[in-house]
């Protein structure tokens, strides 16, 4: 080899292996990214496999009540035992709420228009510290026969204030089914207190629950018969879901009904599902 | 002898030298292109199909999150697709959206919105030979029609250009009855 022609090897290696490498980096570099969108499909997938499974442990566990607890419901029954708060599973968090939608006064009662559902919403509105109009507004806003589905459209609806929602949200629901009974041993106080308007009988009731579930051999040792729209026991519950696995999360608010068919089988299912926050 | 093995250290490669190493330099040439082309071309056929394939899984994601959401009662079935009333909200509107997923030339359509506006149309995926939907009820077999308010499940069979076919069924929340007048 002539002097002048000394290094051509080496240059051409250099040459060679830089195309090599740039060839075997942009390989790599697809095939990671391609490894991590199957990782957030993964993710995602897990994370609703999670939320399902709350979803049937609740089915599950309020099915099971019917046949075990059917007269009653109120805390301390193994339904409220699916609740979870957020904890650490193996793949990722889970967080489950679960409530009685009994407990609440149903705002789509409103649609019908009654005095008496009327009566309730003002005297809701007054113990969740609001002015009057704010019933009215309310009332006004439905009397149309328009069936809310969120409670957040108050504000649209009836110019409320997200800070007037937010009070009156603990007392109220809006549920697909109308003249719902409240159930005397979930009911909040002051909803209670709507509906009996009988502050004797609500303290009555408040004080007796406290000690144990209010059951009809309960009521007629207290020597107390309920009017109408008072009841021991629902068939409607709300749940609150939230699954986290890797960077995917999933979180879905629902209405569960159930009911026993005429062979006595239990059923629940949901009755209505939003994706998003409560 | 000696000087017949000993070569010159500034004489060249003799001819046949120089092309054995070219013939040897050329089949290793093209053996080494033939398996990068062989290489990139299945990487190119593996990430098309890749691709199909989350696009197909995207589509049956979004019409899952959709169909979770619906609200009961309002399915019906439309001469080219299904529509339905869903939960959730656009445009700082109130609850309640119009969904509807219809085929067109060649394309799935998903048309989205409140009841009072025009709605979103987007095409979620394309290459679609033909869609047959089917819905479901309690005690009641898959039918090809709506078979009311009480249906709990809508299947759908998608045929793809390609001559696959797809199933998907979708749960939907179901309408809550009174069983006292059932």
């Amino acid at each position: 080899m002539r002097r002048r022609d000394r290094g051509v090897v080496l240059v051409t290696i250099l040459v060679v292996m830089a195309l090599c490498v740039t060839v075997i980096v942009a390989m790599t570099t697809r095939s990671e990214q391609a490894t991590r969108a199957t990782g957030r499909d993964l993710d995602a997938a897990q994370a609703q496999a999670l939320m399902a499974a709350g979803e049937d442990s609740a089915l599950s566990a309020l099915a099971q009540d019917l046949l075990t607890g059917p007269l009653a419901d109120g805390p301390g029954e193994p339904w409220t035992r699916v609740a979870q708060e957020e904890a650490s599973v193996s793949l990722g968090t889970f967080t489950l709420e679960i409530w009685d939608e009994a407990a609440r006064f149903n705002l789509n009662d409103l649609t019908e228009s009654t005095p008496a559902a009327r009566q309730v919403l003002g005297d809701i509105v007054a113990a969740a510290a609001l002015p009057p109009e704010v019933a009215a507004r309310i009332a006004a806003a439905l009397a149309g026969g328009r069936m809310l589905l969120q409670i957040g459209d108050l504000g649209p609806l009836a110019g409320l204030s997200a800070e007037e929602i937010a009070a009156l949200q603990p007392f109220v629901t809006c549920d697909p089914v109308s003249e719902r009974p409240i159930n005397v041993n979930t009911a909040s106080e002051p909803v209670l207190a709507a509906i009996l308007r009988n502050p004797v009988l609500t303290k009555r009731l408040v004080d007796r629950r406290a000690v144990d579930l209010i059951t009809p051999d309960v009521l007629k040792e207290m020597a107390v018969i309920l009017p109408s729209g008072l009841v021991l026991r629902s068939d409607f519950y709300g749940l609150h879901v939230v699954a986290t696995v890797g960077q995917a999360r999933v979180e879905a608010v629902a209405l569960i009904h159930r009911w026993t068919d005429t062979y006595g089988k239990p059923h629940a299912v949901i009755a209505a599902r939003r994706l998003g926050a409560a | 002898m000696t000087k017949c093995l000993r070569r010159d250290t500034l004489s060249g490669l003799t001819l046949v030298e120089v092309l054995v190493a070219l013939m040897v330099f050329a089949v290793i040439g093209v053996a080494a292109f033939a398996m990068l082309d062989q290489t990139l071309r299945s990487d190119r056929i593996a990430t098309a199909r890749l691709e199909r394939l989350g696009e197909v899984q995207r589509v049956m994601q979004i019409m899952a999150i959709d169909t979770v959401q619906a609200v009961p009662g309002t399915l019906q079935l439309q001469p080219d697709g299904i529509s339905f009333l869903r939960r959730g909200r656009m445009l700082g509107g109130v609850e309640g959206l119009v969904v509807a997923y219809r085929l067109a030339e060649g394309s799935l359509w998903r048309e989205i919105g409140p009841a009072s506006a025009a709605p979103v149309r987007q095409v979620v995926t394309t290459g679609v030979a033909g869609i047959v939907w089917r819905f479901h009820a309690a005690g009641l077999d898959w039918q090809a029609a709506v078979p009311g308010p009480e249906v709990d499940g809508v299947e759908m069979v998608l045929t793809l250009a390609a001559g696959e076919t797809l199933r998907r069924v979708f749960v939907l929340p179901q309408d809550v009855f009174d069983p006292v007048l059932e």
